[in-house]
């Protein structure tokens, strides 16, 4: 029981210290951060249905996007200010979400994963071609948010408080029975229909819950960047959150994070250095395919699992 | 509206639509048998455009080399892709299908950064030979004589495939090694060659397709996701795995962007994405696919 | 006809794969309470019929009555919760999850609970959980995954899996399979135990005669998709037929 005490304990303790960075960090470093976050919340939505559904989604960029989109375009045509826009922009992506999953989950394993990508990429499609309503290839810019939040200080406390209350009712759904079956039918799904599952909604739901709060993030980060643009519909899109659920480790929950983490520094390091940023993201992937499937932060948990709550 | 200009329209739809077939088809065949989606293949294609330049480059650059490229550039790729076979595919076999996703994922990001850093940004001219680069007239419409040897090799690749794999002792090797890995295994046939085989062959024929496109646009940046996005588009479209399917569906696609360019503009992308988008919503599984839970 | 006895009600059940005609004809009635084995040599469609009962196949011909009530092509898991719970041939587990959590995510989804997103999973039904561990014998090894485990373990697993699924009727295929004779014993004793102190009605598919013949309180013999005997033991020992078809080919 103690170790499940440190389990609770240490991410508010993280908490706490990115609260006191806050005040300390200068601006720069603060936006950085405010993207590791957006982009975690991201990754995590996606490591929902894929790392603990064993569901391989390679368009939920079509999700982020969404929710970008939908705040976007709330916040230039109606008076909508940033918090109920991110609000209707959720559930717009939920109901998105439920009809993309309806639509996919008709297919299974790697059908499932061709049909989402190809669903994003109708999304990328529309949104690139209709200029009246989304911009077209030029996006959505000079958005306006309130004076209040435009102060990267206090839109760092904000996307904190967001993401931190994501992560929290991710990490509730995850240690339900809802959960629980999710890893179940991840294991062996044939298994859970002789125990009266209802697979198919099952999954539904968590393919609604992970669109979500994917459409959080993108409506976060729309709030940051006060623009929307057809690259956050984009399968390179979609292939980031896997990267970064990969990077930090599958199966695990803080890898997700970790994982978004560790994407932004190398893509500011390496970038730096380089433009050939992406040769050396795909040869850190492909090493770590080959060598190290568990990721890094599985790495480090398997090392920490004697002191840490099991955190599967 | 002319006669001939209705001729002309179905013309470019069938060049554009055999185009995109020779990527599909590679595509689509590689998933059938090997059960991997191949990112990396718009990749491919990409950089057998590259080298066709390279090798025209290094023979002179008369339009004439480009036989040379032709012959040249898709074998090369076909090399590329037995190796990446062998050396990242194979050990993934036994793994998840995500880690199988995720190095021909990660290859794209790989070969597309190798091919900017080795050709650089600025797009790349491939000239045709000057047999392929007249017109003739037929009923009383003119052709670019490109375009008909284009359609021309896409029937012919569909019906070369169809020979192979109906016809061919291998053939029916590969049919059955799709159907059942386990079973044909046990019948003492060696999957691990069958494999290599169609992952070069994929290789090649995005090599060509690539090759065959390099002089009817420029060889540049981006041609890669673009192509491999609508080869995709096809391939859903047809039914995964279904040859025949992604035949028809890029006839299907390439028909149907050029005559709905009559109406609209800029639909060219939207169409085929259209289309798909109903097909998912009728049959999730394509017009030629068997339904899989 | 309806008698209350009567758990189980199969009439004229039929299914064929093209020419293969996997169970062809099948009247078979299991009276609550019995401790069943099902025997009959490879093919003879006992799986199948499994399969059938349980909705992963739909029957061509026939009519399957569970508690009075008709289930056949009924969907699998309206089967199941109507009561009936297997295990199969094949060890069929949850890897990932711990011992504990296998039979606890059984008991959860059988109750309609594996849509509730807000209770800890953990603290749910601890001692219902623990006492079916208890039973089966899998106490000690509650928080060892459930992939780390040993054959003769999972198997055990197995069937206390089936038990969180409070089942009226409990279908066991081969579950002694792959077992030592020390472990096939701990089964078998273990099957002994459900039926005489829980009640549970149990049918198992047994290769092995010598364990079915003395575990089973009855014999159904299957052959060519058909129930060729049922009746005690001694009954099927001394049946001739049986001898011929059965006990010869063996």
């Amino acid at each position: 029981m103690k170790s499940n005490r440190i389990g609770t304990f240490l991410p508010l303790l993280f908490l706490v210290f990115l609260f006191l960075l806050g005040q300390i960090l200068p601006n720069f470093y603060l936006r950085i951060i405010i993207e590791m976050a957006i982009l975690g919340l991201f990754a995590q939505s996606l490591n929902l249905i894929m790392g603990y559904g064993g569901m391989i989604s390679f368009g939920h960029a079509a999700f982020y996007g969404f929710g970008a989109y939908a705040v976007a375009i709330l916040l230039r045509d109606t008076g909508m200010s940033l918090v109920p826009a991110i609000l209707t922009g959720t559930v717009l992506t939920g109901v998105f979400g439920f009809i993309v999953g309806a639509i996919c989950l008709r297919a299974a394993k790697l059908y499932f994963a061709i049909l989402t990508m190809a669903i994003s990429q109708l999304l990328f499609v529309l949104v690139y071609q209709w200029y009246a309503f989304t911009g077209g290839d030029n996006g959505i810019h000079g958005l306006t948010v309130s004076p209040w939040m435009t102060d990267p200080q206090h839109y760092y406390y904000f996307v904190l408080a967001v993401v931190g209350l994501c992560f929290f009712a991710i990490r509730v759904i995850l240690n339900s029975p809802f959960g629980y079956t999710l890893r179940a039918l991840r294991d062996n799904q044939e298994r859970t229909v002789f125990l009266g599952a209802y697979v198919w909604w099952q999954k539904l739901i968590a393919f609604v819950f992970a669109a979500m709060f994917a459409g959080i993030a993108g409506g976060l980060y729309v709030g940051y960047d006060h623009m929307a643009y057809p690259l956050l519909v984009n399968w390179s899109k979609s292939a980031e959150p896997i990267l970064m659920v990969i990077l930090g480790g599958i199966n695990t929950f803080w890898g997700a994070l970790v994982g978004a983490v560790l994407f932004v520094i190398m893509e500011m390091v390496i970038g730096k250095i380089t433009t050939y940023w992406l040769f050396f993201l795909g040869a850190t992937i492909l090493i770590l395919v080959m060598f190290f499937p568990k990721g890094i932060w599985g790495y480090v948990e398997e090392k920490l699992a004697p002191f840490l709550a099991r955190e599967r | 509206m002319e006669f001939s200009d209705i001729l002309d329209i179905i013309v470019g739809g069938l060049t554009s639509g055999m185009l995109l077939f020779m990527v599909a088809a590679g595509l689509t065949l590689v998933f059938g048998v090997l059960r991997i989606i191949n990112f990396s293949h718009g990749a491919i294609y990409m950089l057998a455009a590259y080298i066709s330049y390279s090798v025209m480059a290094l023979f002179g650059n008369a339009p004439n080399t480009y036989w040379m490229a032709l012959l040249i550039a898709p074998i090369a790729v076909a090399v590329l892709g037995a190796l990446i076979e062998v050396f990242l595919l194979r050990p993934m076999y036994n793994r998840e299908h995500l880690m199988q996703l995720l190095v021909t994922y990660a290859l794209v990001l790989v070969i597309v950064d190798a091919t900017k850093f080795l050709w650089g940004p600025d797009p790349k001219m491939v000239l045709l030979p000057d047999i392929l680069s007249g017109r003739i007239a037929i009923l009383g419409a003119t052709f670019s004589v490109y375009s008909l040897v284009l359609i021309l090799i896409g029937f012919l690749t569909m019906a070369g495939l169809w020979l192979f794999l109906n016809k061919t002792k291998l053939g029916h090797i590969i049919r059955a090694g799709a159907f059942d890995p386990e079973m044909t295994e046990a019948l003492g046939i060696n999957l691990k060659f069958i494999y290599t085989f169609i992952f070069s062959l994929g290789a090649w024929m995005a090599g060509l397709a690539g090759v065959l496109i390099a002089p009817l646009t420029t060889v540049s940046q981006g041609m890669d996701s673009s192509v491999l996005l609508d080869a995709f588009a096809v391939v859903v479209i047809g039914g995964m795995g279904s040859i025949g399917g992604a035949f028809l569906a890029s006839i299907l696609v390439g028909l149907g962007n050029s005559f709905g360019l009559l109406w609209i503009a800029g639909i060219a992308i939207a169409f085929t994405f259209i289309v798909m988008a109903v097909v998912l919503v009728v049959r999730p599984w394509g017009l030629f696919g068997r339904p899989i839970k | 006809m309806a008698d209350n006895n009567n758990l189980l009600e199969i009439k004229d059940l039929k299914l064929s794969f093209g020419n293969v005609h996997a169970v062809d004809g099948v009247n078979l009635t299991v009276k609550k309470g019995d401790l069943t084995a099902v025997i009959g040599p490879n093919g003879a469609g006992k799986t199948t019929l499994f399969n059938v009962i349980t909705g992963y196949y739909s029957p061509d011909q026939g009519t399957i009555s569970f508690n009075g009530q008709e289930i056949g092509g009924s969907p699998s898991h309206k089967i199941a919760r109507s009561g009936i719970a297997r295990s199969f041939q094949i060890t069929n587990i949850f890897p990932t999850l711990t011992t504990f959590e296998n039979v606890q995510i059984a008991y959860l989804i059988i109750r309609g609970k594996s849509f509730n997103t807000v209770s800890g999973f953990r603290k749910l039904n601890r001692g219902s959980v623990e006492e079916i561990l208890e039973t089966v014998g899998l106490k000690e090894k509650a928080n060892t995954l459930a992939g780390l485990l040993s054959h003769g373990d999972q198997r055990t697993l197995e069937i206390g899996i089936t038990l969180a699924c409070k089942p009226k009727l409990l279908l066991l295929d081969e579950p002694t399979s792959g077992m030592s004779s020390w472990e096939t014993n701990l089964v078998t004793d273990l099957i002994e135990k459900i039926s005489r102190e829980m009640g549970i009605t149990i049918m198992f598919v047994e290769h092995d005669m010598k364990v079915a013949f003395s575990v089973a309180r009855n014999v159904v013999v299957m052959h060519q998709g058909q129930v060729f005997a049922h009746g005690t033991p001694e009954n099927i020992r001394s049946n001739q037929e049986v001898r011929k078809i059965y006990l010869g080919e063996e």
